[in-house]
């Protein structure tokens, strides 16, 4: 086989085949759904952002107030901030996304698939850029405030709360059953999201890239 | 300058006509079938947004080539820094298979994905020439694209394809 067998094989190739859909439909409602994904994501971000700063804010004061262990409370606020930063540059990659009015709606279904699959990794990367970070700064403020609370303990050792089997029982079940359940939970409801909604929309809006397209 | 209705049929029918310019792009820098549909999309977006660039001084396709493939370069180039894929990643095999057409035989698809692996295993910039040369695009039109002297062209084709034969031997050999 030579260089041309190659190049009839190439040039032989078909291009994409789009399946069946119903354009009509699709096309009549894309416009709605592509606004109401949009108001989804900004009230996503503004809400996830705004909790963000107003958990800093708590433990900014809970901190000032308790007196708790410095470095440990920056480290949990800095972590927290880490996640408000991904949703405000989130906000940022929309707005400078955003095709005009006179976009066909082909560049706008383009431009929604881009969105929906970046959503899409986003979701299914949950664990370093959300639930990591927020892991951490839980964690971090429970020590915080186990530490803080073993300094009242009559040896000052973080183990004395643990003789008392109130205390203990909090202790072992926020860090056994507590922290994974949430964490799993927010794990499992975005796959859920991916697999029930941004997937088929997905497939939804390629059937009518490819039907929109005309025939070659 | 044209209006906006005028640059809406432009876009429309020059995606209709030239998708698989896309397709191909987008398969040959794309390490997984999640990608290359990433990369097309993103083509297509690009090709919007430049489209009031576009002077008419060259084809059309000379044209939707150079956004396609500095589209599928910078996407290479960012590749590090974008988020990890979890999922399972479909074989990019599975675009051969889901649009091959009855007369596109078992063997063609077989040395059509072969091909896209050895593409797909050179350095980019060959890469991209390789993918002209075998859409028949001419030298003065690579050079277009590319932004390289027609002469390096040439010269950088030689060498490209001279890579490319020796990937390919073992596998012809094989389904030879």
């Amino acid at each position: 086989m030579n260089w041309n067998d190659w190049e009839f094989i190439w040039k032989r190739q078909a291009p994409p085949v789009g399946a069946a859909a119903d354009v009509a439909e699709l096309a009549a409602t894309f416009e709605a759904k592509r606004r109401r994904m949009e108001r989804v994501l900004l009230v996503r971000d503004l809400s996830e952002a705004g909790a963000g700063v107003l958990v800093c804010v708590v433990l900014g004061i809970f901190w000032r107030k308790t007196g708790l262990e410095g470095w440990l409370m920056a480290l949990a606020i800095a972590f927290t901030l880490g996640v408000v930063v991904v949703f405000c540059l989130e906000r940022v990659r929309a707005n400078r996304g955003r095709l005009g009015p006179e976009a066909p709606i082909a560049a706008r279904i383009a431009r929604q698939l881009d969105e929906l699959r970046h959503m899409r990794r986003l979701h299914y990367n949950i664990i370093p850029w959300y639930l990591a970070p927020l892991g951490a700064s839980w964690a971090l403020v429970v020590i915080a405030a186990l530490r803080a609370g073993a300094r009242h303990a009559p040896s000052g050792h973080l183990m004395d709360l643990m003789r008392n089997p109130a205390t203990a029982a909090f202790i072992i079940g926020y860090f056994v059953i507590v922290v994974p359940l949430t964490f799993w939970g927010a794990w499992y409801l975005n796959r859920r999201t991916v697999l029930k909604r941004i997937d088929p929309r997905i497939e939804e809006l390629e059937k009518l890239q490819r039907e929109l397209a005309p025939p070659p | 300058m044209r209006t906006p209705p005028e640059l809406e049929s432009l876009y429309c029918s020059w995606i209709g006509e030239h998708r698989g310019i896309l397709a191909r792009v987008a398969r040959s820098f794309a390490g997984s079938a999640a990608e290359a549909q990433d990369i097309e999309q993103e083509m297509m977006l690009q090709l919007w947004i430049s489209l009031p660039s576009f002077r008419g001084q060259s084809k059309p396709s000379t044209w939707i080539y150079r956004v396609c493939l500095n589209t599928a370069l910078t996407w290479r180039r960012g590749d590090s820094r974008r988020l990890r894929h979890v999922e399972s990643r479909a074989d990019l095999g599975d675009i051969a298979s889901a649009s091959a057409t009855p007369a596109e035989s078992a063997g063609d698809r077989e040395i059509l994905e072969k091909l896209y692996e050895a593409i797909r295993a050179i350095p980019a910039l060959d890469r991209a020439l390789v993918l002209l040369l075998l859409d028949g695009v001419s030298y003065h039109e690579m050079s277009e694209v590319t932004g390289m002297t027609e002469n390096h062209v040439g010269v950088a084709l030689t060498r490209a394809r001279r890579r490319l034969a020796e990937l390919m031997k073992g596998t012809t050999d094989e389904l030879e």
